[in-house]
């Protein structure tokens, strides 16, 4: 009997221990806090901005934000809490990644009333402060889903300095910019520096096919299942420009593994460096202190018919959850974090602002680069919005690109395998 | 059966339980899952699915990139398998023939198995890159100029990948065959010597027969290892793994939760991971045929 109750007794403490294991380490939790997941790696300048507007919030409101990193992954961690009913109040990240993977399965909360609504001090319009074209990018289905904080372009960056020196200007066209590539090479200068990575690679096709076809016109080659728009010959005509910028890169650049390219690029070991403008951010402890941040956009290509003052313009910012527990306490948290005040401290971490009005508060480092986003012209999305079409984007697009760029294959070849590949991909 | 061992074996049981939650949890539960989800067309973000019978295998069966993932993984596997043996042998003799340091030496082969893998990556990273990187200076400056490449490049990356896992894994399966030597007497060596046998004799007729059950284990364990390996090639190439290296495991990561582009098909990720698994099994299956002997008794 004794040996019989002891059994008993200790299986029941081993199951409450299992539970307990497995079930513990989430701690108490503050029923009215604002649940906020950021994007933000712990430490990174951009989480430290994000603390700091946190800190300033709890003081003045009196509300407490529940605050973690989950980091560039963010929504693997959201994925499985939203599925299992416990999404978070909010959320920040990409544009683009957030309205592919959950505005489209309508899981986010639309945010029109904050936009019509007022700034946080009540002295304007909430939407009036932004950039034009940065809220429109997490519109879906004639709502807006994304609120941004900053925003970005891809472009040109080089060092000032060294322009300086040169006595150059900034190329308006595309045979400027290969007259300055063909001066750098007789030189013996690397012209342009890069690194190995699909995403990279991608830029330059995508932005062939926006000054030579127009914004859509990338779009509309992975989306027509009959094929068709490959035959367009301008397409042909951006692979051949991609096959022969190809010639101006840094030697050995294929071995590249970011960020490795962009600090040589950095070190003056290559003057032109095509990349989104977060490169500061990335790179400002690894210049020499009189490298001057410059930036010019995509130049315009002869004949081309797409719009020469086209700008790309992505956006990062915050979106909340269809099912969050407390969307007015996030959408207060926004209309907070979103003043004057925040932006201008945003920037110190060299991350373009979204705001308009600031014109005098930019810092040197980023002053071409806001120019380039608020620059008149219409505004494309980046690679022309495919990244939200994952897959094709992933599995079909990237190995024939980065075939291309390496020189495996013609730009022909490039044309008629993307054409089968895209065509047997939409009808499978 | 005594009463003693029908006792013990219920008190056993108590023990054993956080164990088996454990294993039911972690194991069981998402292996059954991932089965589950593979007859799915699934993107993880709501608990809506449809389902699609047996369609995301035969997709798989004629996606090209499952097909080059595959050879990726055999590539490790066969090339990295065969370096990471003949090097473990050739360390298994001098460990044999000196006298002293031979903990040390243990040691110091065994060592890159506990750093992380993403380090190990950003250590090599800085070895490879050819700007400024050890390896082409080093070529440098023994005159060997021509022998400078971009190590990282398509051409070379696989090379330099299996380099690594040669480097990290080796001293993993030098150890496990150690563990084999350690039990065969001295005696057998002993006698073997007086008979005038030379020691690679005594290596060849003595040494590998007689840990050929850790040897078959050991093989067994690299062609799991080899083909579920994730950590060293997606950290291998930075914040996102080159496609040239993208083995099934990367494939799978990439299709159920991708980087920067999103792709969220878990359905068809499970399904790769189930084909994954049949395959594993099947290697190991005709590995254990090949390599069945006889077992020898001392």
């Amino acid at each position: 009997m004794k040996r019989r109750l002891c059994f008993v007794l200790l299986t029941v403490f081993m199951v409450i221990f299992s539970f307990q294991v497995f079930a513990g380490g989430s701690g108490e939790s503050d029923e009215n806090a604002l649940e906020f997941w950021c994007y933000w790696d712990k430490g990174h300048p951009n989480d430290l901005w994000m603390r700091q507007i946190i800190a300033d919030f709890e003081k003045e409101t009196g509300i407490k934000v529940n605050y973690s990193n989950p980091g560039a992954n963010i929504l693997l961690s959201v994925a499985p809490a939203i599925s299992d009913g416990k999404a978070p109040d909010l959320i920040d990240g990409h544009c683009i990644e957030m309205i592919a993977s959950l505005g489209n399965d309508g899981l986010l909360l639309p945010v029109e009333d904050l936009y019509k609504g007022s700034t946080w001090d009540g002295s304007g319009v909430f939407e009036d402060q932004f950039i034009d074209g940065t809220t429109t990018q997490g519109m879906y289905d004639g709502q807006r889903w994304f609120v941004p904080y900053c925003a970005h372009t891809s472009c040109f960056h080089y060092n000032k300095a060294e322009f300086e020196k040169r006595g150059w200007e900034i190329p308006e066209t595309w045979d400027e910019f290969i007259a300055m590539c063909d001066e750098l090479v007789a030189e013996g200068v690397a012209p342009i520096g890069l690194d190995n990575t699909p995403l990279y690679n991608a830029y330059w096709f995508y932005w062939f096919m926006e000054r030579i076809c127009g914004t859509g016109a990338f779009w509309e080659l992975a989306t027509d299942p009959t094929g068709a728009a490959w035959d367009n010959p301008d397409v042909l005509k951006a692979a051949q420009m991609v096959s022969d910028v190809s010639k101006y890169f840094i030697s050995g650049w294929q071995g590249n593994v970011w960020p490795a390219g962009q600090i040589a690029w950095a070190q003056g070991q290559a003057i032109f460096h095509l990349d989104g403008s977060y490169i500061a951010n990335e790179l400002f402890d690894k210049v020499d202190e009189d490298f001057q941040f410059g930036a010019f956009p995509f130049p315009a290509i002869e004949g081309g018919k797409g719009d020469p003052a086209s700008k790309e313009v992505s956006v990062m910012g915050f979106s909340i959850p269809k099912d969050a527990k407390h969307p007015d306490l996030a959408k207060k948290f926004i209309q907070f974090a979103l003043q004057p005040k925040y932006q201008i401290a945003l920037m110190e971490t060299y991350y373009p602002t979204t705001f308009v009005g600031l014109e005098d508060e930019i810092p040197d480092y980023i002053k071409d680069v806001y120019a380039i986003i608020t620059s008149d012209g219409p505004v494309h999305m980046m690679y022309d919005g495919l990244q939200s079409l994952g897959e094709w984007w992933s599995t079909v697009f990237y190995p024939v690109d980065n075939d291309l760029i390496y020189g495996n294959i013609t730009p022909e070849e490039f044309v008629s395998r993307l054409k089968a590949d895209t065509v047997a991909y939409l009808n499978k | 059966m005594s009463n003693s061992f029908k006792r013990n074996k219920k008190l056993a049981l108590p023990f054993l339980l956080p164990s088996l939650v454990v294993y039911i949890l972690f194991f069981i539960y998402p292996a059954v899952s991932g089965l589950f989800y593979s007859f799915f067309d699934y993107k993880g973000f709501t608990r809506d699915k449809t389902f699609v019978g047996i369609s995301n295998f035969t997709e798989a069966l004629s996606d090209k990139i499952f097909w080059g993932a595959l050879l990726v993984n055999l590539k490790i596997m066969f090339f990295g398998g065969l370096f990471i043996f003949l090097l473990a042998f050739a360390f298994l003799i001098m460990y044999q023939c000196i006298a002293h340091f031979k903990s040390t030496f243990r040691a110091l082969l065994f060592l890159p198995n506990i750093i992380s893998p993403v380090a190990i990556c950003i250590l090599w990273g800085f070895v490879f890159n050819q700007n400024f990187g050890l390896l082409n200076n080093l070529l440098t400056s023994f005159g060997l100029e021509k022998l400078i490449v971009a190590w990282l490049a398509p051409e070379y990356i696989m090379v330099s990948l299996i380099f690594v896992i040669v480097w990290t894994y080796v001293g993993f399966y030098f150890v496990i065959l150690v563990s084999g030597v350690s039990k065969i007497p001295d005696s057998v060596y002993e006698s073997a010597l007086l008979e005038g046998a030379s020691p690679v004799q005594a290596f060849f007729k003595i040494t590998i027969p007689m840990i050929w059950d850790v040897f078959t284990v050991a093989v067994v364990y690299w062609l799991i290892s080899s083909l579920k390996m994730f950590e060293l090639p997606f950290s291998f190439t930075g914040f996102k793994p080159r496609m040239e290296i993208w083995n099934i495991p990367i494939y799978i990561y990439m299709l159920g939760f991708g980087r920067n582009d999103a792709i969220y098909r878990i359905g068809y990720a499970a399904a790769i991971a189930v084909l994954l698994s049949i395959i594993v099994m099947i290697f190991v299956q005709i590995s254990r045929k090949l390599m069945t002997r006889e077992s020898i008794e001392y």
